[in-house]
Parts: C-alpha cells; structure tokens; sequence
C-alpha cells in the first residue's frame, strides 16, 4: 500500500479531491457548477460527462505533446476537447435521452469548462499520459464531489427531493414547513459553494500549513 | 521562414477530427431519432391519459399503444379533419369509430424560453382531458412547474367553451381560483403556479392561440356534427 501512496500518480489523482480541488480552492469551473446543481441527478450525468471529457483530453493532449506545435497549442487543445463533448453529447442523445434533454445545453458548454482547459495547458502538455491520465480522472472526481455535494443540498432544501423522490415528510409540510426557494437560483449555489470552500479552507488547508 | 508544421498539424487534427464525429454521428442518428419519436409518442399518450405515467412502460409497448389507439391526422381552416398536410396537426384517439378525444400540439414563450407540450379535449369538445410540456427552459421551481403534476391536473374536467357554446379558452389566475373568481366562470380558470406570473401568462396567451385554430373543429364536436 505504501509505494502506492508515495507514487506520482496517486499524488495527481488525490491532490484535486482536497488540496488542490479545482472548485473549491482553485475555483475553476465554476459556471457548470451554478447551472446543473438545481438536482442530484443532472449533476451526477454533468460529472461523467465531464470525467470522461477531461481524462481523455488529458491523455490525448499528453500523447501528443511533444507533435503539437507550440504556436498553436490552444487551439490544438480546443478542438481535441470539442472533439470528445460533441462524442458524449450524441451519445447521451442516444442512449439516455431523457437525461440529455434535462441537461439540455450544458453538456456542450463542457468545451469551455475552463478545468479542462487549464489541465490540459498545466498539466498534459508537461507530463507523461500516465500521469494525465491519474490527473484527469482525479480532476473529474474532485469537481463531481462538489457538484454532488451541492446538487444534493439545493434539491434538499430547495424541493424537499432526492434524486427526484420526496424524501421531506409530507407531515412536515402541514406542520408549516416551508422548501426554501432560494435554493433553486443560482445564487444559491454561490452560497453552498462559499460554504464549502470555507470549510475546506479550515478544516484541510490551514491545518496542512500549521 | 514560416514553418509548415503548424499547418501540416492542424489540417491533419481536423481531419481526423471530422472524420470520428461525422461517423459517430452517422452511426448514432437512427437512435436519436427514434428516442425522439417514442418520446412524442410517449407525451402524446400521456396527454389523452392513455397511459398513466410515463415512467415504467417500455418503449415497443408505447409504439404498439400509438399504433393501435392514435391517428395523427390535420385540421384545415373549415375545421375539417383532412390527410394532407396542414399547419394544424392534430392526434385523435379513437375508441368504437367516435373521437374519444384529441390533442393538439401547443408552443409559445413563456418567461425565459419556448415551451413545447400537447394539449387535449375530450370527445364533447370542450371538457379538457389534459396538458403536458416536453421541452421548456422556465425556472426549476417556479416557472417550471408547468412540469408538476398539481399544475397539470388544475386543466382536467375544465371547459374551453361556455355552456352556449362560446369559445373561452383556459385562463390562469393569480393565485386560487376560488379565492378570485365567480362560481360561475370557476370552470374557465385554473390556478396560477406563485412567483412564476409571467411563465403563467405565457402558457395562457399561446394555449387560447393555439386552440383558436383548431376551434371550429372542437365546435363541430360540440354541436354533435360528424367530423370523419
């Protein structure tokens, strides 16, 4: 088990779900994370669709760093990117209609997800596809954990649902209990975020630094 | 001296590039494109209560349910049911040769977007049977509890027509019917979802456009004409 902990690989796949964690501390990707957290279950599509995107971006940008020419890296790295959304956005189309039409849009504006951008400029073009491929998933994860997290507590308090099924006792509601409406816009998830960013900041972060 | 790489490279990418999407996207159409169909059909069942929910019932029973039960014809200006194509389509369910009911597709915006879903009349044409949306982009809670099933159910058993035979369509109201409407008219109104008035509005202005045109159908119904 230790060898395991101590290679580089593990340390790029665990580094983004904590200490380095591209929404919470880098606060990247954030725009995805405001528009499909409103339920559990748009969120958790959202972040396979991204996972995906992301490790094989990563990889493929990584097998191909040293061909790319420097000039016209980004955009080399743009269209593989665009390349794998458009994939996973006609496959969901096909095989999980129904998700694909609640998640509508968002699926391809995973191109300008600046996480996948950014991995790919920081960290594929400067290592082995190993590695970026431990990173990619890792960043995929890391990013999902949030949405997760934050769709979970908007479609709580904001419906009083679970991945679409009631779970507030309807009791509770003639006892005067009353779904907090905020919870459904976007500021909300601006709110749950802050708070989480916060508590990472206290709990993981200064304690690593003390 | 420009260098040929960079050119020689992305030409290359984009080829490549084009090449998988454009066979992906081949490959997978047949797919999509039935998702779509059964996903009509599935609505188109639901909204003249043919089946109970969506959910739960496979896609070749609701091919074989469509097939069976519905007759997607069109509607002409007279109010004839016709078989060439017209602006007006229009799905009739028929049980024993009469129109049991029928439903009729209705579009327009409501706050931030278009919303799509099907509109149905009993056979007597005017008691509603039921409202479905497929497609919007209204706000998750608000707006888009045009979704939700207290919402929908508000439409069934109301009458687009008075007992005269007047055309009036289905308003929504601010807040209860009951609190803002005579008993009288109680039966041309349904209740508004809160905080999502203009979504409201929206729904109510293309649903009193949409049946508009298929109104001297649902008259020739309502006076117990023969319509086929």
């Amino acid at each position: 088990m230790r060898w395991i902990k101590k290679s580089k690989a593990f340390k790029a796949f665990m580094a983004p779900m904590s200490t380095q964690n591209p929404i919470s501390v880098l606060v990247l990707g954030i725009c995805s994370a405001l528009a499909v957290t409103v339920q559990l279950k748009p969120s958790v599509v959202m972040v396979l669709a991204m996972t995906f995107v992301l490790t094989m971006s990563n990889v493929i940008v990584s097998i191909l760093r040293h061909a790319i020419p420097k000039n016209i890296r980004i955009i080399v790295e743009l269209t593989i990117i665009a390349s794998l959304v458009i994939l996973a956005d006609q496959f969901l189309k096909a095989y999980m209609f129904d998700v694909s039409k609640q998640l509508s849009v968002f699926v391809g504006l995973i191109i300008t997800n600046c996480i996948i951008m950014g991995r790919a400029e920081a960290f594929a073009m400067a290592n082995n596809p190993w590695l970026s491929f431990w990173d990619g998933l890792g960043n995929g994860l890391g990013y999902g954990m949030i949405l997760v997290i934050v769709g979970a507590i908007r479609e709580f308090f904001g419906t009083g649902k679970l991945w679409g099924a009631k779970v507030v006792p309807d009791w509770l509601y003639q006892s005067g209990y009353v779904d907090l409406g905020l919870m459904v816009y976007a500021p909300a998830a601006f709110i749950v975020i802050g708070l989480i960013s916060w508590l990472q900041y206290e709990w993981v972060i200064k304690k690593k630094n003390d | 001296m420009l260098s040929k790489k960079p050119f020689v490279f992305a030409l290359g990418l984009c080829m490549l590039c084009s090449f998988l999407l454009t066979n992906a996207a081949t490959m997978l159409k047949p797919l999509q494109q039935k998702n779509q169909a059964i996903d009509q059909q599935k609505n188109i069942l639901k909204v003249l209560g043919v089946i109970d929910t969506a959910d739960g019932v496979d896609a070749d029973d609701i091919g074989h349910l469509y097939a069976t039960h519905i007759q997607q014809k069109w509607v002409n200006k007279d109010g004839d049911i016709v078989d060439t194509e017209t602006n007006h389509p229009i799905f009739l369910y028929m049980k024993k040769r009469q129109v049991e009911a029928f439903a009729i597709p209705i579009a327009g915006y409501g706050l931030w977007s278009m919303l799509y879903g099907y509109f149905s009349i009993e056979g007597d044409g005017e008691t509603v049977r039921g409202i479905t949306f497929y497609q919007h982009g209204e706000t998750p809670g608000l707006g888009a509890e045009v979704e939700a099933q207290w919402f929908q159910d508000n439409f069934v058993g109301k009458k687009i027509a008075t007992a005269a035979g007047e055309f009036t369509s289905i308003g929504i109201v601010r807040g209860k019917v009951k609190d803002v409407v005579p008993a009288g008219k109680a039966p041309h109104y349904v209740d508004g979802i809160s905080g999502a008035t203009i979504t409201s509005k929206g729904v109510e202005t293309f649903l009193k456009e949409g049946l508009k045109h298929y109104e001297p159908f649902s008259k020739r119904l309502r006076n117990k004409e023969l319509v086929m």
